[in-house]
């Protein structure tokens, strides 16, 4: 192995944001050829931090050292200049151009005698980074009809392009598949040993593991720890982030048989190309969870029984009364509540208060003849944010400045407000650390024991066998079981998701 | 005392904006004053009142669509052929007044539902929808009387176009009332409430089961009865019906809510930056007439203080 040396420090970073020091005297340094996994709490920093680094945000005092050289970035693309990129998680390429277009956007190479683009040349140049990373990507066609885990290698190369000697990975394996995980993993190895520096962000604990030379604790602003990976143990990273211990988080309840009415039937439902043949009934009382692998339809499925999407056949039967030609607002009045799988750009009003985005759903209750009561509202808003401890300096702070956890408790907080009976939560914990996630869970549970019917589609199996009593499984849009809580292990249910078949 | 810093406080609100544009009418005036000894008197005070009445009703509607993430390009259009309905009803039909300003609302009524209709339920893309039925009323309005002005002569219409309660021009008092009225629309009621919540975000706000279509067709039916309440008003202080008249409307109304810091990207900005808006615009062009200044640097000069006004409101963004 080569040396390795530093090539970017960090010293004394400082953040603050209205309320809050996001990033509080952060002082780290990253080594050429080490894959270095960030950790923390959502709102713990880490995202600031790497923004900071990336140059897409611009941080209050401090020096950034990159080779031995303080810079100063105020935008991403002095980040990139400098041979700092990022690898985003919503991925950051343009759908419609190909891919070598893509990798080489904004960069003015290429050109022919008369100035205009020599498209042989830049697609021999990508081809030959895309080399680097895989054999099989057609950089000709627009991204869009490539996976999301080959365009991830896109923006990776896009990346390289640029030389970068440090690349940042936020969260890049939420989206993709296990056997696309390993292949992410071989390449991020690689690219350290080809003498790249890593910032790796991530909440899945195993991968680190698996992967990371480093590892880097945050908490509320401050950088707590960083250790060689093989000094520390993952229940202590669990117990420093979130102060719980790890067996607690994965334990499984028993399963009881509920009493509760039938609120919700949905039967024979279909939709082309994307599920069919889906039946099942949820009671009042308790939680039933669908999962599957990325892509089985239990998405679809929680959108179609909101009305978000219309199937081709099938019914669905609320508290008896067979629905027809549903919109939202009308499954609204049926008593059914809808958390959206990405909560930016469908679940919140990102420039508008944590008030408002609140109340949002009971406008009705909170007025008289269309005119808002205040009073009313402020009481409303302030006890659901006791109530799901939402932290926030005021409720008139913008949503827009809050944390991923504290954002999807504002979602969850709209809903409880309105007091419905059909809770419909599609990947209610995604993007948040293992603190809020516990709590949400716990939220999840009280909700049933109070007599909600709820249905939480998610494809993190941990999830699901957390909260659920019951457990629907897809695969590729095709139903295969309903199973009992407990009734199956982990690794029993992985195999029936990833349909392997058991005699 | 403290009654008072409050009412200051709610009005100087959205990180003192406002109050920067309260401040610069307020230097233009003096100015004007110490330019010409006759911009202070009662008269030419109640003159740019009225100047301003219809700017800030077009205004008042064009912020409900402004916040909804919207535009609306017709209402010139729509004032035009409100008020030809209401020189034809008058001259034509021997109407009574009322029964002619309430024809003319209805076509705003009409014309506005149909926009909103086609940009909330067939989606289409509000400023080429809205600049499509531009030209369709248009072309209704000079059909009408083959392009000709008509003369209008009704007693009421006078008293509302010449009149005044207090000193105050009647118009003015109308823009006033409509600016009170949309004001408490917006902040207080639910309706508003879903106006800025489309304008931030429409999928969330649907999901959070808001009727979306209904409330975008409504502020397009606002901004369209708005149009033609400015039709009427014209009708009224001119005493004829003009087909071509106030073809700047669109943009005037763009214009004065945009200086008044409404994004014209939805969701965010007070109304009460309207009111200042068409307050420093009916400033601008009244105090260049009374200086003598040649009317075609009016625009010229209106161009410049639009395009200072939202470059500021962006470099107090980057900082």
């Amino acid at each position: 192995m080569k040396s390795k040396k530093v090539v970017l420090k960090l010293e004394n970073i400082m953040k603050t944001f209205p309320g809050v020091k996001a990033v509080d005297d952060v002082s780290i340094e990253f080594y050429s050829g080490e894959i270095h996994a960030v950790l923390g709490h959502n709102g713990a920093g880490k995202s600031t931090l790497l923004k900071i680094i990336s140059g897409a945000q611009i941080k209050d005092s401090g020096n950034i050292i990159l080779e031995g050289r303080n810079i100063e970035l105020s935008s991403p693309s002095d980040g990139i200049r400098e041979g700092i990129c990022m690898v985003y998680q919503e991925l950051d390429l343009i759908p419609d151009l190909s891919g070598d277009e893509n990798i080489f956007l904004g960069q003015k190479r290429f050109l022919n005698k008369v100035g205009l683009i020599d498209r042989k040349a830049r697609l021999e140049a990508g081809n030959k980074i895309i080399k680097r990373l895989s054999d099989d990507i057609d950089l000709t066609v627009p991204v869009r009809n490539l996976s999301v885990s080959k365009q991830q290698l896109i923006a990776i190369a896009k990346a390289l392009s640029h030389n970068a000697k440090v690349m940042i990975f936020d969260e890049p394996t939420a989206a993709l598949t296990e056997s696309e995980t390993s292949k992410l993993f071989d390449i991020m190895r690689r690219l350290a040993d080809e003498g790249i520096a890593i910032i790796w962000i991530t909440h899945r604990l195993n991968e680190v593991f698996c992967l990371a030379d480093k590892v880097s604790l945050m908490r509320e602003g401050h950088l707590l720890s960083t250790d060689l990976i093989s000094d520390v143990e993952m229940a202590d990273i669990v117990y420093v982030m979130t102060g719980e211990k790890e067996e607690e988080i994965n334990s499984v309840r028993e399963w009881k048989p509920c009493t509760g009415p039938v609120m919700l039937e949905v039967k024979d439902l279909c939709l082309e190309k994307t599920y069919k043949d889906i039946s099942f009934q949820v009671q009042a009382g308790e939680v039933l969870g669908i999962t599957g692998l990325l892509g089985c339809g239990a998405t679809e499925v929680a959108k179609t029984i909101f009305a978000v999407l219309h199937q081709d056949s099938g019914e669905i039967i609320v508290e008896g009364k067979n629905t027809r030609h549903l919109t939202p607002e009308k499954a609204v009045r049926y008593g059914m509540a809808y958390l959206p799988e990405d909560r930016k750009t469908s679940g919140l009003n990102l420039i508008s208060s944590v008030r408002n985005n609140i109340s949002l759903t009971s406008l009705r209750r909170l007025s008289r003849f269309g005119f808002m009561d205040f009073r009313k509202e402020k009481d409303a808003v302030e006890q659901m944010i006791d109530r799901l401890s939402i932290k926030v300096s005021s409720p008139s702070q913008l949503a827009g400045q809050l944390s991923g956890g504290n954002q999807q408790k504002i979602v969850l907080a709209k809903w409880l407000l309105l007091d419905v009976k059909i809770f419909i939560l599609c990947e209610p914990t995604r993007g948040i650390d293992i603190g809020v996630k516990r709590e949400i869970h716990r939220i999840i549970r009280t909700l049933a024991e109070q007599g909600a019917a709820v249905i939480v589609v998610s494809t993190e199996v941990e999830e699901i066998m957390n909260v659920s009593d019951r457990m629907l499984l897809l695969y590729e849009g095709e139903p295969l079981q309903i199973v009992k809580t407990g009734e199956k292990s982990h690794s029993e249910l992985m195999n029936i998701i990833y349909g392997v078949r058991n005699e | 005392m403290s009654r008072i810093q409050q009412i200051f406080k709610t009005i100087f609100t959205k990180g003192g904006r406002n109050l920067g544009v309260f401040l610069f009418i307020v230097f233009l005036w003096i100015l004007c004053s110490i330019l010409s000894p006759y911009f202070l008197r009662i008269n030419n005070i109640m003159l740019l009142l009225r100047q301003c009445a219809t700017i800030l009703i077009g205004g008042c509607g064009m912020t409900f669509v402004l916040i909804t993430a919207g535009t609306d390009l017709s209402v010139g259009s729509i004032a035009a052929l409100s008020g030809m309905v209401m020189g034809i009803c008058v001259t034509n039909h021997g109407l009574p007044g009322w029964i002619a300003i309430i024809a003319c609302l209805c076509v705003g009524l009409v014309v506005g539902t149909i926009n909103g209709i086609l940009i909330s339920k067939f989606r289409l893309q509000p400023m080429v929808c809205t600049l499509g039925t531009q030209s369709i009323v248009t072309g209704l309005t000079l059909l009408s009387t083959s392009g000709r002005s008509l003369f209008v002569t009704n007693k009421l219409f006078v008293r509302i176009g010449n009149g005044s309660f207090l000193e105050f021009p009647i118009p003015f008092l109308i823009a006033i009332a409509l600016f009170a009225v949309s004001y408490i629309v917006l902040t207080r009621t639910t309706f508003g409430r879903a106006v800025y919540s489309i304008g931030g975000n429409e999928e969330a706000t649907r999901l959070s089961g808001i009727n979306t279509i209904r409330t975008k067709t409504l502020v397009y039916t606002i901004s369209g009865l708005a149009a033609s309440v400015v039709g009427a008003i014209l009708v009224c202080t001119l005493g004829a019906s003009e087909p071509t008249v106030c073809q700047d409307l669109a943009l005037d109304s763009i214009a004065v809510s945009a200086i008044g810091g409404i994004s014209l990207f939805g969701g965010v900005g007070s109304i009460v930056g309207t009111l200042l808006g068409a307050l420093l615009i009916g400033t601008i062009k009244n105090g260049l007439t009374m200086l003598n200044i040649v009317s075609y640097y009016q625009q010229l000069i209106i161009g410049t203080v639009i395009i200072l006004a939202v470059l500021m409101e962006q470099i107090k963004k980057k900082k």
